[in-house]
């Protein structure tokens, strides 16, 4: 039997836990395919693909992103697979294998399987790679399907890459191993371990840093984000390091001594386990939760940003709104050739509305209480009537106004603004000076810069009696007009706003849903390379803990053929198994919504939108998904433990 | 009033080939309550094929068993399993005592799994403690305490629930002559003072000459019997005459089962 055959059988025959290092190496390499073929596929080189060149920069930064992951997750996978070969070394050594041949028979086993999972990896990737096109041709809504394309560039440096990655890894494994004694190998599973000690003041630390990052977070703001975003990351990993490490061991210990709980059936096997594991279980509970962090704390802000634009977008109440004035000189657009265009491009009037109003000049305004002053960032802002109001503000409530009161109409303001204060000018000859009664944040029309950057409300008797004494051509009316298909319009104004100059935008505003396109083309694909990757950091949560499970597999099923010979039911194992991969996979996933939660109140205080309820719907996917796995996860392994369990 | 009856009892293994290998035939053991009894018989006589069928986690393929009464081949797995933990106690060569708990946590673990309430469980807990001699080891973990020390806990968890019949398989096997005698002084203990039935497999004359009545088995079937007089000493001298009529193979170790 030569060396090479005794790896191959090596293989052939520990095929089961050699498959979870395969498929896991198997995994990152078609991952790294996949998006690397993406990245030099020529249709996104030759820049066909709009929206992929906008984002150059971040896909090269997810790129490193996945290779680093890559590196990490292999070497993970290979780390613990050799440490579940631990016995199996000590063996080899103890019938006389130098630790020479030792290392040069895993060194030869890890290659094997490296170069396997390369091969079939790079075949799952080419597999799947038309998938991912296709469904990023969907989400961009491309009239064009990228072609399916297999870069030769793409398969020399995947290839490369990764059996050099493979030989690194292997090297400094090989390298590590096999320097302790043959009788800590042979033991390696028996060796004492959980003591349940723990340091108060690292309790206190972790607390604190904990604490104090998340109080760091809710009080950050533009100005201090450079600043504190890093200190806030180091908080929260250092706290949530020793909440695991720590707080756990002084959980654990308050519940062994609350005897009727602790006493309580197996309570006592789950608890215990849990504390006779805890070095294993902290490690892998944190660096789970952090991943899960990570990942919620991504799509929650890719979600967030995504939906406050287009809530921002939606706020426009018109696809096209134009001004009709008898005064200006300006330009004035011509109802039929947008008629035309309509029919040109098959589309339909949804909405149509106007407003009527009259300049309103000089004026200068003061807001109570903080005393802010208003005037002459535009030649005049736009009155209208009370009634004129009410027929555009489809929602919210209507406005009652006093005969000598008024209201302002702001279309945006940094927070709540203040409700009263006074207001000044003249409309043509009429002077007029009065309180504002009422402030609210609104577009009831599209905001045309010069004309109604602030609006003004009176009530109809005030406007009657204004409008009576001024001249007409202070009047002015601003159409607006909406259309069904967001998409033809968007194609249809920009057809449009081709045939004349730039001047046209002093009296016509129209850029709703061009904006809109580009914001999605834009975050469309921010989105999805946000999904892949996440979705890489969620599978990489579960394939750890499914790790984990594997690598303590025997020491599992040893236990409980013990305990199955002095009669405990397979029920009762069954709740301590579940009970403990429920841990395993639930906590992580609580605290790390609670880091989510406080990244997303972050975001909020960044953006100053109240967004974090979006990322409700962000973690409760998460948690689904983490359900789904633990059912699997679970399932799986209690057969497994099962099948080894069988009594004599 | 016998805590153990067995009728024809009998395991016939098939292998892969079909070829049969009578492990056991037609064994009748009585035990009453209080006994202590032993079993011995040279290596592949059928030892731990009896001890397997009689602890239920081996179906027997012909006879009966009958154990306070209750025939344990009738029951299903779940029932098994809870018959086992509350009509039988187990000592076992390895010990299989778990490393995740307390030397007190595995004692008292029969009676937690059965849901009795704390206070119950420490009333129990202090008499048995008290006469293993193992109150300064309660806090401590396995693996810091000797094979006699965890032997002795084995025998505190397998009685503290009071089970009908305590089976006990090479418990000296892994123990040295001190830690041994010490053991089996407690079993004897356990036997006198709180009326413990025991049946205990062993292939120890030394061990063994504490029963009060070894039976023996041959080739899958009941050989002789003997019965203790007043002197231990005579007992063993017994036991190793009939083990050289037996002839075969007494000193190989059984080994401990996974």
């Amino acid at each position: 039997m030569t060396f090479r055959s005794l790896a191959l059988k090596n293989i052939r025959v520990n095929w089961r836990s050699y498959s979870a290092f395969f498929f896991s190496s198997l995994f990152s390499v078609a991952i790294f395919y996949i998006y690397y073929a993406f990245m030099v596929h020529p249709d996104v080189v030759n820049g066909q693909m709009a929206a992929a060149s906008k984002v150059t920069k971040g896909m090269e930064f997810c790129l490193y992103l996945i290779s680093i992951f890559s590196v990490i997750f292999i070497l993970y996978s290979s780390s613990s697979f050799l440490k579940s070969r631990k016995k199996e070394f000590g063996l080899f050594s103890l019938f006389g294998m130098t630790r020479r041949q030792l290392r040069k028979l895993v060194f030869i086993e890890n290659m094997l399987i490296g170069l396997l999972s390369t091969m079939s990896g790079i075949g799952v990737g080419i597999l799947f790679s038309k998938l991912f096109l296709m469904g990023l041709g969907t989400l961009l809504e491309l009239e064009q399907h990228i072609r399916f394309a297999v870069p030769v560039k793409a398969l020399v440096v995947t290839i490369i890459l990764f059996l050099a990655m493979f030989l690194v890894i292997t090297l400094y494994t090989t390298m590590r191993m096999g320097k302790g004694q043959i009788i800590e190998l042979l033991q390696a599973h028996k060796q004492p371990k959980g003591e349940l000690k723990y340091s108060a003041w690292k309790v206190v630390i972790g607390t604190i840093s904990l604490l104090l990052g998340y109080a760091l977070a809710v009080t950050m703001t533009i100005g201090t984000f450079l600043v504190v975003a890093l200190p806030i990351i180091g908080f929260v990993v250092l706290g949530t390091f020793l909440l695991y490490s720590q707080l756990s061991v002084v959980t654990l210990n308050l519940l062994k001594r609350r005897k009727s709980l602790f006493y309580n059936k197996s309570n006592m096997l789950i608890i215990s386990q849990l504390g006779y594991k805890i070095k294993d279980n902290a490690r892998i509970l944190f660096t789970i939760t952090i991943l899960s962090a990570v990942v919620m704390t991504a799509m929650g802000t890719i979600y967030v940003m995504q939906n406050m634009g287009k809530q921002e977008m939606k706020k426009t109440p018109y696809a096209l709104a134009w001004i009709e004035s008898e005064h200006t000189e300006s330009f004035q657009l011509d109802r039929n050739e947008i008629d035309d265009l309509i029919k040109q491009y098959g589309l339909h009037v949804s909405e149509e509305g106007q407003l009527e109003g009259y300049q309103f000049e000089n004026y200068h305004f003061a807001l109570q209480p903080n005393g802010r002053e208003y005037s002459g960032y535009s030649d005049f802002i736009m009155l209208i009537s009370q009634s004129a109001y009410n027929e555009q503000a489809s929602k919210g409530k209507k406005m009652e106004l006093g005969a000598d009161e008024a209201a302002l109409l702001f279309t945006y303001y940094d927070g709540n603004p203040p409700q009263q204060g006074t207001i000044k000018g003249n409309v043509g000859e009429a002077e007029l000076e009065l309180p504002i009664v009422e402030v609210r944040v609104e577009e009831i029309m599209n905001n045309i810069l010069d004309w109604n950057y602030y609006t003004v409300i009176v009530s109809d008797q005030r406007y009657e009696q204004i409008t009576s004494q001024v001249d007409v051509s202070n009047r002015f009316t601003i159409h607006g007009i909406d259309f069904t298909d967001m998409k033809k319009s968007a194609e249809m104004l920009q057809e449009y706003s081709e045939r004349y100059s730039s001047d046209i935008r002093d009296t016509v505003e129209f850029s709703r849903d061009i904006r809109y396109f580009e914001f999605v083309q834009y975050t469309s694909l921010t989105i999805f390379i946000g999904i892949f990757i996440c979705f890489l950091f969620f599978i990489a949560a579960g394939s750890l803990i499914y790790f984990k499970l594997f690598t303590e597999r025997d020491e599992d099923i040893a236990m409980f053929q013990g305990l199955s010979r002095i009669g405990i039911t397979f029920k009762e194992m069954k709740r301590v198994i579940v009970t403990q991969i429920g841990i395993v996979f639930f906590l992580p996933c609580a605290v790390g919504i609670i880091h989510a939660f406080f990244a997303m109140i972050a975001l909020d205080n960044l953006l100053m939108t109240p967004g974090w309820l979006y990322s409700l719907i962000v973690f409760a996917i998460y948690v689904v998904m983490q359900a789904i796995y633990f059912f699997i996860a679970s399932s799986s392994y209690l057969h497994s433990i099962r099948k080894g369990t069988s009594v004599a | 009033m016998s805590v153990l009856k067995t009728t024809g009892l009998g395991k016939v293994y098939g292998s892969k080939k079909n070829v049969l290998y009578t492990a056991l035939q037609g064994v009748n053991i009585e035990v009453d309550k209080g006994e202590f009894v032993g079993v011995m018989g040279p290596s592949g006589s059928g030892k731990t094929t009896l001890l397997n069928l009689l602890s239920t986690i081996d179906k027997p393929t012909s006879g009966e068993i009958e154990i306070n009464g209750i025939n344990p081949t009738k029951l299903n797995d779940h029932k098994l399993a809870l018959f086992r933990r509350r009509e039988l106690g187990f000592v076992f060569q390895d010990f299989n005592l778990l490393d995740a708990l307390s030397v007190k946590e595995n004692i008292i673990l029969p009676l937690v799994m059965e849901g009795v309430k704390p206070k119950e469980i420490e009333k129990r807990l202090k008499p048995i403690v008290e006469l293993l001699q193992i109150e300064a080891l309660l806090p401590k973990r396995t693996y810091e305490i000797s094979g006699g020390q965890k032997q002795r806990t084995a025998i505190a968890r397998a009685i503290i629930h009071e089970p009908s019949l305590l089976l006990a398989d090479e418990l000296t096997g892994n123990l040295d002559s001190k830690s041994a005698k010490d053991v089996m002084d407690t079993l004897k203990q356990m036997n006198e003072e709180m009326n413990a039935t025991i049946l205990m497999v062993t292939h120890d004359p030394f061990s063994a000459s504490y029963c009060q009545r070894i039976i023996f088995i041959k080739d899958g079937q009941l050989f002789t019997e003997i019965h203790r007089g007043s002197n231990r000493q005579v007992f063993f001298q017994q036991i190793l005459d009939v083990q050289s009529m037996l002839g075969g193979d007494f000193d190989d170790l059984s080994f401990p089962r996974a």
